[in-house]
């Protein structure tokens, strides 16, 4: 009788079917358990691309506002994009862009890629204008609990905006002469404003802190601010070169500063131009100053001092014979249009996802 | 081999055979008792983990998006009330302050039977208003497009600039499982029932949701998401 299964010498058996059977079954196995491992990768990765979208969108919108300030969001059109960054790294792309709404709020936007995943995102930030922030304030504020001594004969020509005479070396901007109106430049004579609810002692959305996070340049003690020159340049590094804007043709006529006095500030003469941010109040004598003052402290301006712009004094403020505010919205343009305060701060709310994707 | 030189052991080599069979179909049942167990306990876990997952990612978002802004309000021990953000627009240049076109990208349509919206005005301030209409757009309002409608707002704004679309909501933790309503409708699971006794509150601006682990001894998950954070 012949069995079924010989093998090449005649052996009856069937291990090689057996064999091969349990490997087929192996194999089917194994393919099984392949097909889930490749499932949970593949899982996996769009759970990471996923995740690596929406941070690298983020990141995205978070570069575009930690970019150095640059001139061109001062004069970017509503609705369009300015201060583009992009990204590749790898797989994994990373764009963001500041995007005007008005006037001081913007919108940071970011997008990111990663494989075959993408992400919108967005925050809402608000940069300072000076054009709008020297049409929020009247000319002269006196906030707070403290008033304004106004002794006889010591605020001549005061409490208007419409002297912008002289003019700054780079013009009046948006407040040039021919633009001027009523509305815009609170021209009323004697426009001081009392603000008792402390509304005005922020340039707007900028706050204290913020300031101090600007990092402006540190000044305190007592000194006459001079321009300084040297070797055909103005020297910037001098802490008390303010500049000069009516030295015309010299190097320092068109340095502003941006300042920040922690203590008491004793001015004695001399001339600038520029931000001057007061903690803890000064006397200003025989100084003639452009721009925008803004102390907490009290505030005392003697001697012949004539301040050129914006004030705002939140500590009190005192005027004696001789000295002047003369309200300019042309001048307190000139100082707060510089592109270190074009500082993108972020507004409240979240994340917004832009793009239905 | 011949007939004559067979030894006949069957009945104990049945015997032998028979016992052996039993040893082993007893350990193959208990083995797949184990497994199909320990599968089950498994399939368990993973639930458990996928509910809080998905209870926390839902809740943090849905936390940071409306609390940052107000609309959120935690009333416990099991609901949270929260302005559900559901998508963003921006608004159109030139357009008046109570009929607005925008250009608007979100996870769903606007419908102005539920919605309600948080207006970024020009000067840097949010304000409300409610979604009381959608049109289509007028002709080459922010360059046309499937994306551009006209929304009429009221109480009507000045200036806004964006709006960010908001419809009512609250999520709640009952019979172990994560539910979202919307407006007055019914309750829907996000989740299913594994996060077994769950609860909401509230300490400062920091709210927080908990629900038991896997392991007793093991405490609580939780998740934290603070109101006004800045992120």
């Amino acid at each position: 009788m012949n069995h079924p299964i010989r093998s090449a010498r005649g052996d009856a058996g069937f291990a090689l079917v057996v064999v091969v059977l349990l490997l087929l079954a192996g194999m089917v196995v194994t393919h099984g358990l392949l097909e889930v491992a490749r499932v949970e990768h593949a899982t996996a990765v769009t759970g990471r691309d996923v995740v690596q979208a929406r941070l690298a969108a983020r990141s995205g919108a978070v570069e575009a506002v930690q970019r150095p300030p640059t001139p061109a969001r001062r004069i970017a059109a509503m609705g369009s994009v300015v201060d583009s960054v992009q990204n590749d790294v790898g797989r994994i792309r990373t764009d963001g862009w500041l995007r005007r709404l008005s006037l001081e709020v913007w919108v940071a936007e970011g997008r990111g890629r990663a494989g075959t995943a993408e992400h919108a995102t967005a925050r809402a930030v608000w940069i300072l204008d000076p054009h709008a922030r020297v049409d929020a304030f009247p000319a002269v504020v006196v906030t707070g609990r403290a008033g304004v001594d106004t002794r006889p004969g010591g605020i001549t020509g005061a409490g208007t905006f419409t002297d912008p005479d002289p003019r700054p070396p780079g013009g009046c901007g948006p407040f040039e002469a021919d633009s001027l109106s009523a509305d815009t430049l609170h021209a009323t004579p004697a426009d001081w404003v009392v603000d008792t609810l402390g509304s005005y002692t922020e340039l707007g959305r900028l706050t204290r802190s913020d300031l101090a996070s600007l990092r402006l340049d540190s000044i305190g003690g007592a000194g006459t601010p001079m321009p300084s020159e040297g070797l055909g340049r103005c020297l910037d590094a001098d802490p008390w070169n303010w500049g000069d804007p009516l030295a015309t043709g010299r190097w320092c006529r068109a340095r502003r500063v941006l300042l920040r006095a922690p203590g008491f500030l004793d001015v004695n003469g001399g001339v600038g131009q520029g931000l001057l941010v007061l903690d803890a109040g000064a006397v200003l004598r025989d100084v003639d100053f452009f721009g925008v003052v803004i102390s907490d402290g009290p505030l005392q301006i003697t001697g012949t001092t004539t301040l050129r712009g914006l004030v705002v004094a939140a500590g009190g403020l005192t005027i004696e014979p001789g000295a002047q505010i003369r309200g300019s919205a042309c001048w307190a343009w000139a100082a707060l249009n510089d592109p270190r305060l074009a500082v993108p701060l972020m507004l409240g709310g979240a994340w917004m996802r832009v793009g239905a994707r | 081999v011949s007939r004559d030189t067979r030894r006949g052991a069957s009945l104990l080599e049945a015997l032998v055979a028979a016992v052996g069979l039993l040893l082993l179909v007893t350990l193959a049942l208990r083995t797949f008792g184990d497994l199909a167990g320990q599968a089950a306990a498994q399939r368990a876990r993973v639930t458990r983990l996928q509910s809080s997952r998905i209870a926390r990612s839902v809740l943090r978002a849905e936390v940071a998006e409306a609390g940052s802004l107000g609309g959120f309000a935690v009333l416990p021990p099991d609901s949270v009330k929260v302005r559900s953000f559901r998508g963003v627009a921006y608004v159109c240049p030139d357009s008046p302050d109570s009929v607005v076109d925008v250009r608007w990208s979100g996870r769903r349509a606007p419908d102005p039977g539920k919605d309600s919206v948080i207006a970024l005005l020009a000067d840097g301030q949010w304000a409300r208003s409610n979604l009381v209409r959608v049109m289509r757009s007028r002709t080459g309002a922010c360059g046309g497009g499937a994306s551009v409608s006209t929304w009429t707002l009221r109480p009507s704004l000045r200036s806004p600039v964006l709006l960010r679309l908001f419809e009512p909501g609250s999520y709640h933790l009952s019979d172990g499982a994560l539910r979202y309503r919307s407006g007055a409708s019914g309750r829907q699971p996000l989740t299913e029932s594994a996060l077994g006794t769950a609860r909401f509150s509230l300490r400062g601006d920091v709210v927080r949701g908990e629900w038991p682990t896997l392991t007793p001894e093991s405490g609580v998950e939780w998740f934290l998401a603070r109101l006004r954070a800045p992120e």
